[in-house]
């Protein structure tokens, strides 16, 4: 079980395979098993992935603060120095792409490609906030599904339906349907300042985003929730390809690994354009509110 | 690659268990009977964890996470018995890799 010590801080990683450097950032909550179950056993094949927990999640080191996407994408920076890796193609999901993005517009120069899935972005989070995003209804209706209830005034109340989240079963892989091991995320949930940290933009304003040269790879599920941001993405990205993954929703590494990982394979291996197995373009997404 | 018995893949995975759920509450003997999900309590990083260190320590790459996805889509649990035969079945009997499935509980 790996760590390395990055700006103070204890962070787990697993490397596997051999090729090209890849490096694989998950998402808010998460860690890196999300990428183990499907997607690293393909790319391994063909790269060297390396995945890290960031600090605070999986079993790296716990600190009180330091979640902003600038302070981990300057982990990133460190993880990178001390492994020798020197110009890796980034895959990031949901915050993970956040910090992918961050890092692209800092150091251009320390990354090939980028792979986003799913970027909420902090400069966007005001669409998020809204009192009439769709994402609070769908949040409300499936906690309601297993049976746990949110007050009215707490419908759009982040930390608060985020504790009641890890009431739920696990979704995904192989626990699926036992109850979660709650006491690390409730801890990161309600002492640290990773969900203020979440809303900090710092270098990674609207206006930052037309300066990210990096080829990207831009996925997002077209059922997903975070769209908003992909409508501004894929017109503001100067050197993108925008995908849409027909009935995704947030978590498409886990929904759908073998559709995600073939649309990143023809990425990564640079074989023209990419098969048309997802649509492209404005979605008119009557739902997504400014 | 190293070459192991069933005896010593049992050792290993107790041994390495103990190491991955070291700060647990779990009292209850850990054996060969033991499930990994429903009884000792792993998430499936701690399986990832686990599927990681064991390669790494017979230096043989083996399918983890597609057994582990495996798992998940038929909502079944894995032994630790279950985990040495899968160990076993890619070190001693399918030494060039060719993946063969292993059936899970």
């Amino acid at each position: 079980m790996p760590k390395i010590n990055v700006n103070g801080v204890n962070l787990h990683y697993i490397t596997m395979g051999s090729g090209p450097d890849v490096v694989m950032l998950h998402g808010f909550l998460g860690n890196l098993a999300v990428w183990h179950l499907q997607i690293v056993p393909q790319l391994r094949k063909h790269y060297r992935v390396t995945t890290p927990d960031l600090r605070g999640h999986g079993y790296s080191d716990v600190t009180p603060s330091g979640y902003t996407c600038k302070d981990l994408a300057e982990d990133l920076r460190g993880l990178l120095d001390k492994l020798g890796i020197e110009r890796p193609i980034l895959v990031g999901h949901s915050y993970g792409a956040d910090i992918c993005m961050y890092f692209a517009l800092l150091y251009p120069e320390r990354v090939s490609k980028l792979i986003a899935l799913e970027p909420g972005l902090a400069a966007l989070v005001h669409q998020r906030k809204d009192q009439a995003w769709p994402g609070w209804d769908t949040w409300v209706a499936k906690l309601a599904e297993v049976g746990l209830v949110v007050p009215e005034d707490k419908r759009t109340d982040l930390e608060f339906l985020l504790q009641l989240s890890l009431e739920t079963p696990k979704f995904y892989g192989p626990a699926r349907g036992l109850p979660r091991n709650r006491q690390p995320l409730i801890n990161l949930i309600r002492n640290t300042t990773l969900i203020q940290d979440y809303e900090f933009v710092g270098d990674l304003t609207l206006d930052a985003i037309a300066r990210i040269r990096t080829r990207t790879l831009l996925i997002y599920g077209d059922q997903s929730h975070f769209l908003s941001s992909y409508n501004y993405l894929h017109k503001e990205l100067p050197n993108c390809e925008p995908i849409l993954l027909p009935g995704g929703e947030h978590f498409g590494p886990l929904e759908q690994p073998e559709l995600l990982t073939q649309h990143m394979m023809e990425f990564l291996n640079g074989n023209g354009k990419v098969s048309n197995l997802g649509q492209s373009g404005d979605l008119p997404f009557s739902a997504c509110t400014s | 690659m190293l070459s192991a018995t069933r005896e010593e893949i049992l050792d290993y995975v107790l041994g390495t268990l103990q190491e991955v759920c070291r700060d647990w509450d779990y009292s209850r003997p850990v054996g060969p009977d033991s499930l990994l999900f429903s009884e000792l309590g792993l998430e499936s990083l701690d399986a990832v964890i686990l599927g990681t260190v064991i390669q790494e320590h017979f230096q043989k790459q083996m399918p983890f996470g597609e057994m582990l996805a495996e798992i998940g889509r038929v909502g079944r649990d894995l032994s630790i018995m279950q985990l040495v035969d899968f160990v076993d079945q890619h070190l001693n009997r399918d030494p060039l890799g060719a993946g063969r499935t292993v059936k899970l509980q």
